[in-house]
């Protein structure tokens, strides 16, 4: 990696169509600007990493029997408290909200086959 | 009452109130903008985020608190702006928001969940984004169990 110091207001250029303004700097946020050709994608390295993350995430095909054996020993591991009681006050918790009043848009469906 | 074809599940039956609504899609599917969220009763706590738009894309998904109890959720403004979620404080889960982890099964490697970029979806309008959080210390591949993926 090439590493340089820049100071606010201060530009990197990379090739012949490349740009990094330093906008402004404030506490251990900054601010860049970019100028790029269309051509050439600039986003977030976190956005990119999710991206691919989605991608590999939505290819997944799993077991089901084996996966909710899995899912058991892990609810079994981390907590002393009874499995299904947990479960249904975390699944009440995070889907429906303390407020009953809020039903959270969840469709109760059959176990896959 | 619509009907859909789902990757899981077969056909269902849908209605408008069970649509969850993108602004955009999740990160690499910008254009499945509308699904909806199954949970078969005997899988719980798991949620299956549905693409109404095209049947086999379907995200295996946990609320955030069954894979992190403690977990911080830190909403940008234009995320915020995008579930048209209040910009002037960040929302409460379970209260404001269901907010989902997406999980990753790959053969052979464990099962993970990407703590960076929840599904929050707000529960008063069913709006929803996949927000990168600004919390930087939240991984995209947190190890939800270490046993090697139940794949098929």
């Amino acid at each position: 990696m090439l590493v340089m110091r820049r100071r606010t207001g201060e530009a990197v250029l990379i090739g012949n169509d490349i740009e990094i303004h330093i906008l402004s700097i404030h506490r251990s946020n900054v601010k860049i600007g970019i100028k790029a050709p269309r051509s050439i994608p600039v986003c977030a390295r976190e956005v990119e990493l999710v991206r691919q993350e989605n991608l590999v995430a939505a290819l997944s095909m799993y077991d089901p029997p084996a996966f909710m054996s899995q899912l058991r020993q892990v609810f079994e591991r981390d907590s002393v408290q009874d499995i299904s009681d947990q479960k249904t006050d975390m699944k009440r918790e995070a889907l429906n909200g303390k407020d009953q009043s809020k039903e959270a848009p969840c469709r109760q469906v059959q176990s896959p086959r | 009452m619509s009907k859909c074809l789902t990757k899981y599940h077969g056909e269902i039956e849908y209605s408008e109130n069970d649509v969850v609504q993108f602004e955009r899609g999740p990160f690499g599917f910008e254009s499945n903008s509308r699904f909806i969220m199954l949970v078969p009763p005997t899988m719980t706590p798991l949620v299956f985020l549905q693409s109404l738009s095209t049947p086999g894309l379907c995200f295996l998904a946990l609320p955030i608190l069954v894979v992190d109890r403690n977990y911080k959720l830190t909403l940008g403004t234009e995320d915020r702006r995008a579930a048209v979620l209040p910009v002037e404080r960040q929302p409460v889960i379970g209260e404001d928001v269901l907010c989902l982890a997406i999980l990753t099964l790959q053969q052979g490697l464990p099962t993970t969940a990407n703590l960076m970029a929840p599904v929050v979806v707000n529960l008063d309008n069913r709006k929803a984004v996949q927000a990168i959080s600004s919390e930087g210390s939240y991984s995209h591949r947190h190890i939800f169990t270490q046993a090697a993926a139940a794949c098929s």
